[in-house]
């Protein structure tokens, strides 16, 4: 090593950077010429230059280029100059594969060097190299290595399988899955470990190499280091599930019906304890050793470890050694304060099934100043997830301190954390809604007496007011009084005092949202309770006094509110002032700016004619004789003569007096899930890539098929199924803003409505699964007809189908004066294709305009001569047509059946024709590579919410204000979807179902439609990345182009 | 399984970058990161994003952030522990954490990430075996490199540690010192309520023991009254049995500093120090006094007092004189911090003054939490006490040493 050898360059600039770091070398990289100083004989002046690669490396910036220079070092004898080159290798050994060959050599040679850690890297650098060609030799030195004596060689042989098994080269599996057990059965702990790895990347589902080594590597668990003992955890685990199934899962609160359940029942739990004596009669002692193994892990220091032991607990402890896992799980929190925002989601869907569970330990779940905001609000969603009789005062005087809290969101959720926990428990219905009245009142009211009192006739309700409000402020009120409404529709028995408490402050209430709030409930009690109606007059008449200036939302819900009180209290004492407010205020809106805001004034107008036709003529009124009068006001320009009054009051009836559901108070943080829990797909709520579900257990065939209902949770379900199909039908409700020629839309009083509805839609997710994969869905015969769904009453299907089928696309493929004459168009139909269900119909236009017959006019591949059945050309695979002859001038059709294997390059065929060859190129568009697929709204809505992140692309687009219907027949013209529906939100969102030919991967594609009709919003969701981008810019053009086929 | 990891200093730029699969991850996503992070303002992100490409994990340490980038399923939380060990094992290595160190030291910390994770899963991470396969960077080794112009990182031809019976220790470790310290770190966490009662009081605390032990030494350690613990975890090294059967703590010792185990005690009655906050306000004005003395005897002096007033956003500015101590103020973060140190025997500190509110507002309608920290030195305020500590299977008497320490951690008043 002291060697005097060393060069002067490196001396020198070793000094001046200061003692012996590396600073220099970082900071500029290039200032000595690298290739000579890998080129030296010198292992010091190698080591440099390589050092100054890896600083470029760490740069950023590629170095491949001195691959061959570096891969000479692989030789020297130096340990550091093998580590450095064994890094650069790694770095770039999958883009210069075929100069790492060059390196082989030298890495069997060093496989055998004494030194381990040479070893280790030799195998590991050659793992690296993806070159199939060098597949058996990898293999070879793995199957070496896996009998090494060092455990750190046999280590690095295990996670050299994984990477030989990425190669992707099928042939060698059988060998890989032989070293996986070989390796699994090593004695060493930390090999196991690494093995469980391997065996999870390769043969994830060959359960049969663990029944052997299962109570073997039972016994290492505890040994292994930590990453070890995640995956042998997951193997173990998932091992088990297939034998015996789960006591416990997500899919439903109950717990599901497996055959380690049944044991469990008929042997009242005590199964388990066959165990402890000492012979097994049972053959599940594997589940008790198990659970027994991965308890000490529970105090690791490792929060994977923690978590991943908790969950098997989870899966298969029974329940009363459940609570084995809560303790460890709340320690996380604090021990590992990195590791709380993923423990915290876990706990939350834990919490979600057994809330018994961490009922005791609520304070662990209170906030701290430090705690991030997503921190809060999984917090705030376990405490109201939690929260018990024994509990309550405490969570309710915490969450009540949060109020308080200069954080503005904070304070927001806290009430709206108030409101869920009176939802969940009854008995505090009271106090909570006391709160809430008095957090409404008092917040609302401060600055007022001071604003107001001077002109209290006439609040200001327009901007002047709002600017003294802190939009934090407002926020607090606005969720307040939703959480209100919640709990009084939930408990109606309530309702007077909180109701007249609302009323009296009404005045003080400025934030719009929360008066539309406080309006809408006005109108329900009005509805349920006409006799309790006397404040109702006095604040309408509040109401029309400040009509002028209120948001458009509010004028929308007291127009509403008018409605109700008018279609249901016709009896009303006070009829004649709510008939003059009704008139005043239906005038003022018929002169609005806002055209929604007018059309509702006349829609109100024509749909009340009839309730008011009633009162007009009803006899027995103790006639106010300006009542017809005031009647005959408001139907002023209605021409009554066309309007059945019977008709219209009904409908009206079923508009406004609806029985309306309980809404609920959307989760602030993650929905519930059915994703393992401490997986990457649980955190980020959609299936990531490589998201294995646990295995269906073995006997699931045996147990009823029809998973239980969630008991706890009844009235969610009915809810769910309630508000699906209020969306899908048409029946407008009351609240309904906007209906449109070709679609209605409807919404809700408040703005929530999108997220409740997905938060409902994921807890019945196992029951749209089922109907999802139903096979009418998936057959192709229903094709034509799913075009458009039967909600769509104004495009008849048949529309679709001639403009389909008459108006197909065609792009030209030869030219008649490069063709000799022939002139050839195609295009794509929009049927299935007769030989496949994969495969896509091409139609060939031919024409013939040279003056000479054509004879013999074929496809094929152009290499083999004569006539083909079906053929390859790059991916996909072609049915060519039979062949043809023209006559000058004669035009005809032929169909081609091509397979393009869900590729969207362009295939290339050849077109024979009296012997001369002409190529001709066939390019797939996106939207053909597709089959239409009928799904419910809801069905969708759950595909599209698991479907995320990367595999959604969306683009705003410029519409030229085309309607909803024209947008809706481009689409379904450029690519063969079914329109499933339309669903509202702020905006109108048109919904297509589709799925891709080949592979089947659901592709979803929704376009929202901004209210001014010029813009809009197209977001495709697939699988496929490429392929949905593909097809979103292929839809962006369909839907802008102004020439589109309904021009 | 992880890509790639990145280190980012706090301006954004990436320190360096190291790749593990074949399929490299491009640096955009950083500037993608650095985005969402500048989006949430003063809040650090959730440790686990989607990208639309992949999904990051990251954690934060002494103002590098480590980036790391998967676009597979793996357990998240597998990934962050990954991060915190690469922290704690480069801290370890380079004696502290920052863009220069990095800079300086990158060959060895490319040396280390690629020993610490091998296709993506990772593979030695304990320190004590690290340290075998490349050894530290000390001055010795550094000004040796200069002399002789080798300046090698790595362990020639050692024998590894993972041939011995315990993975954490190598059989051979030799010491002419034998010694082994303890150290009890607690930290106080309590929220007050705003009529001063106690909403939770507990300590959390860590055994932090540094060893420099020969041989294969058997240690076991009791304590005087373990079941005050609430919670534990410990380090590999401890053996369960040991534990559920006598509360007793029994391991072979990794050579070197290592957390033996971590604790917490629940529902302590005793917070040491009291802050009595009275806001009161009007016209545009509040009034404010602060009383801060201690609560019984903690048995040894309470140093480091210090309390931070973070004041709502409808504070515009602040006249507060304190009795003991300084207070300085912050514009950009509203923020008054009261420097008090140790209270004095004769005095009592006190911060009295007036806030200016935000023309409009008349009445203060969001309360702030104010942060007390202090330190204690010589006690463990959850009154864990160490019994004994046993070595066996060893010739020599080693030199025990025991500290204990306590810090406040989230200290909360609520007012």
């Amino acid at each position: 090593m002291f060697s005097s050898t060393a060069s002067s360059i490196s001396k020198m600039s070793a000094l001046v950077s200061g003692v012996g770091t590396d600073a220099a070398i970082y900071d500029d990289p290039q200032d000595a010429d690298i290739p000579t100083l890998l080129d030296s004989r010198y292992d010091a002046d190698k080591a440099q230059g390589l050092k100054r690669l890896i600083a470029l490396m760490a740069q950023g910036q590629d170095v491949s280029t001195f691959f061959p220079q570096v891969v000479k070092g692989v030789a020297s004898q130096s340990l550091e100059v093998k580590k450095l080159v064994y890094i650069y290798l790694v770095h770039y050994a999958d883009k210069r594969p075929d100069e790492a060959l060059l390196s082989i050599n030298s890495f069997q040679r060093d496989l055998s060097d004494i030194n381990p850690l040479v070893r280790a890297w030799a195998l590991r650098a050659m793992s690296g190299i993806k070159v199939r060609a060098v597949g058996p030799l990898v293999i070879m030195a793995a199957n070496k290595c896996a009998r090494d004596p060092s455990p750190y060689v046999r280590r690095c042989a295990a996670n050299a399988v994984s990477k030989i098994h990425s190669m992707g080269d099928e042939q060698h599996f059988d060998e890989l899955v032989q070293l996986v057990s070989i390796l699994l059965n090593d004695n060493y702990p930390g090999v196991a470990g690494a093995a469980a790895q391997a065996f999870i990347s390769v043969c994830p589902e060959r359960y049969s190499l663990l029944s052997s080594s299962f109570r073997k590597l039972c016994g290492l668990l505890y040994e292994a280091d930590e990453w070890g003992q995640i995956s042998l955890m997951d193997i173990l685990m998932r091992y088990i599930v297939a034998k015996y199934g789960v006591v416990r899962d997500f899919s439903s609160v109950n717990v599901e019906f497996s055959c380690l359940q049944q044991a469990h029942e008929e042997n009242g739990g005590d199964f388990y304890k066959a165990d402890t004596r000492s012979s097994f009669p049972d053959e599940r002692w594997e589940v008790r050793l198990m659970l027994s193994s991965t308890l000490s892990l529970l105090r690791s220091q490792n929060s994977a470890v923690v978590l991943q032991a908790a969950v098997i607990h989870w899966y298969f402890s029974p329940g009363n050694e459940l609570s084995n896992i809560v303790k460890p799980l709340l320690f996380l929190l604090r021990s590992s304060l990195d590791a709380r925002h993923v423990v915290l989601a876990n706990i939350l869907s834990f919490s979600k099934c057994e809330p018994s569970l961490f009922e005791a330990y609520f304070e662990d779940f209170f906030i701290c100043s430090s705690d991030s905001q997503a921190i809060q609000a999984l917090k705030l969603d376990i405490l109201t997830n939690i929260v018990s009789d024994l509990s309550a005062t405490q969570i309710l005087q915490e969450l009540e301190a949060y109020i308080r809290n200069p954080n503005s969101q904070l304070a927001a959720d806290a009430v709206n954390s108030i409101g869920r926990c009176a939802l969940r428990l009854s008995s505090t219905v009271a106090i909570c809604t006391k709160g809430l009245l008095k957090l409404v009142v008092s917040r609302s009211s401060r600055d007022d007496d001071s604003l107001h009192n001077a002109n209290d006739a006439e609040p200001k309700v327009g901007d002047s007011g709002r600017e003294q409000y802190s939009p934090g402020r407002g926020r607090v009120v606005v969720q307040a009084v939703s959480s209100l409404r919640a709990i009084m529709q939930k408990h109606p028995a309530e309702q007077d005092q909180v109701i007249l408490h609302l009323l009296r402050n009404l005045n003080h209430i400025l934030e719009p949202t929360a008066r539309e709030v406080v309006i809408w409930m006005i109108g329900e009690q009005a509805i349920a309770r006409p006799a309790l109606a006397e404040g109702i007059p006095v604040a309408l008449r509040y109401l029309a006094k400040t009509f002028a200036n209120e948001s458009n939302g509010t004028k929308l819900q007291v127009l509403n509110c008018l409605a109700k009180i008018i279609s249901s209290s016709q009896r009303c004492s006070s009829l004649k002032t709510v008939l003059l407010i009704l008139q005043y205020i239906l005038d003022l809106a018929a002169c609005d700016l806002n055209y929604d805001v007018r059309d509702r004034a006349w829609i109100l107008r024509v749909l009340l004619a009839g309730h008011l036709d009633a009162i007009k003529h009803h006899s027995s009124y103790d006639a106010d004789p300006r009542l017809p009068e005031i009647i005959d006001a408001i139907l002023l320009n209605i021409d009554q003569s066309k309007l059945d009054p019977g008709v219209l009051s009904k409908a009206a009836n079923s508009m406004f007096l609806r029985q309306k559901s309980v809404p609920v108070l959307p989760s602030l943080s993650l929905q519930p899930s059915t994703f393992l829990p401490g997986s990457m797909s649980h955190m980020v709520q959609h299936k990531s890539p490589g998201y294995r579900p646990l295995p269906r257990e073995r006997y699931t065939d045996l147990s009823p098929s029809s998973p239980t209902l969630p008991e706890r949770q009844p009235e969610l379900q009915s809810q769910s199924e309630s508000t699906d199909s209020g969306s899908e039908s048409f029946e407008s409700e009351d609240d309904g803003n906007y209906t449109d020629d070709d679609l209605a839309v409807i919404s809700d009083a408040d703005g929530n409505t999108a997220k409740e509805k997905a938060d409902l839609i994921s807890l019945s997710d196992t029951e749209l699964l089922k109907r999802d994969a139903s096979p009418e869905d998936l057959s192709p015969s229903v094709d034509l007809e799913s075009w458009l769904g039967p909600e769509e009453p104004s495009n008849s299907p048949e529309d679709f189908d001639k403009s389909s089928n008459s108006e197909v696309k065609k792009v030209l493929a030869l030219d008649f004066t490069n063709g000799d004459g022939l002139e050839v168009h195609y295009g794509f139909m929009r049927g299935p294709s007769i030989f496949s269900s994969s495969m896509v119909c091409v139609r060939l236009f031919l024409h013939n305009k040279s003056s000479e017959p054509m004879h013999g006019i074929e496809i094929n591949d152009g290499e083999t001569a004569g006539r083909q059945t079906a053929f390859e050309s790059g991916t996909a695979r072609i049915i060519p047509p039979e062949a043809v002859a023209l006559e000058p001038g004669e035009k005809t059709e032929l169909n081609a059946h091509v397979d393009f294997r869900h590729n969207l390059s362009i295939v290339k065929v050849c077109l024979h024709c009296n012997s001369n060859k002409f190529p001709i190129k066939i390019s797939p568009e996106p939207g053909v590579l597709l089959r239409p697929r009928k799904m419910s709204i809801s069905v969708f809505l759950a595909a599209e919410a698991r479907i995320a992140g990367m595999h959604r692309s969306s683009r705003r687009i410029y519409l030229h204000g085309i309607s909803p219907g024209q947008c809706c027949k481009r689409i379904v013209a450029a690519a063969r979807v079914s329109f499933i529906g339309s669903r509202d939100a702020e905006d109108v969102v048109l919904l297509f179902g589709a799925e891709t030919l080949t592979g089947s991967l659901l592709c979803l594609i929704s376009v929202a439609l901004e209210p001014d009709a010029v813009h809009g919003t197209l977001t495709i969701c697939c699988e496929d990345t490429l392929f949905g981008l593909a097809l979103l810019n292929h839809l962006d053009k369909a839907l802008t182009s102004l020439e589109s086929i309904d021009s | 399984m992880i890509q790639c990891l990145f280190l980012l200093s706090d301006a954004g730029d990436v320190i360096l970058e190291k790749q593990w699969m074949g399929k490299r991850v491009e640096r955009s996503i950083c500037s993608w990161f650095w985005r969402q992070r500048s989006e949430m303002e003063d809040q650090d992100p959730p440790s686990v994003i989607a990208s639309p490409t992949h999904y990051l994990l990251h954690i934060v340490r002494e103002g590098v952030t480590f980036l790391a980038c998967t676009a597979s399923e793996m357990p998240p939380l597998l990934g962050i522990e990954f991060l915190c060990k690469v922290a704690s094992v480069l801290e370890n290595y380079l004696g502290g954490l920052n863009e220069d160190i990095l800079k300086d030291n990158f060959v060895i910390v490319y040396e280390i990430l690629d020993e610490m994770m091998d296709s993506g899963f990772p593979s030695t991470t304990e320190p004590s075996v690290l340290k075998e396969i490349i050894a530290p960077p000390n001055l010795v080794s550094r000004v040796l490199s200069v002399v002789t112009g080798t300046s090698s990182s790595l362990n020639a031809a050692s024998p590894l540690a993972t041939s011995s019976q315990v993975s954490w220790r190598a059989s051979n470790v030799k010491h002419s010192n034998n010694e082994i310290y303890f150290d009890l770190v607690e930290e106080m966490d309590a929220v007050f309520n705003r009529d001063g009662f106690v909403v939770k009081c507990e300590a959390y605390g860590e055994i932090q023991a540094t060893s420099r032990l020969s041989g294969m030494p058997e240690l076991s350690l009791t304590f005087a009254n373990a079941d005050i613990l609430h919670d534990v975890n410990f380090h590999p090294c401890v053996r369960y049995r040991a534990w559920e059967a006598d509360q007793m703590l029994s391991f072979i010792p990794p050579d070197g500093a290592f957390k033996l185990m971590s604790y917490r005690v629940k529902g302590l009655k005793n917070p040491p120090l009291f802050v009595r906050p009275q806001l009161s306000s009007g016209e545009g004005i509040c009034r404010v006094n602060v009383l801060v003395g201690l609560r019984g005897d903690p048995g040894k002096p309470v140093d480091a007092i210090i309390v931070q007033l973070p004041w709502p956003p409808s504070v515009v500015s602040t006249n507060l004189s304190p009795s003991v101590g300084t207070v300085t103020y912050s514009f950009s973060t509203k923020v008054s911090t009261w420097i008090i140190g140790r209270i004095p025997k004769d005095k009592s500190p006190c911060l009295s003054g007036t806030l200016q509110l935000e023309p409009g507002i008349n009445r203060l309608e969001e309360f702030p939490t104010f942060l007390v920290g202090f330190k204690i030195q010589g006690t463990a305020v959850s009154g864990l006490k160490v019994d004994k500590m046993d070595i066996r299977n060893v010739e020599y008497r080693p030199y025990k040493g025991f500290r204990a320490v306590t810090r406040a951690a989230s200290y909360e008043i609520r007012t």
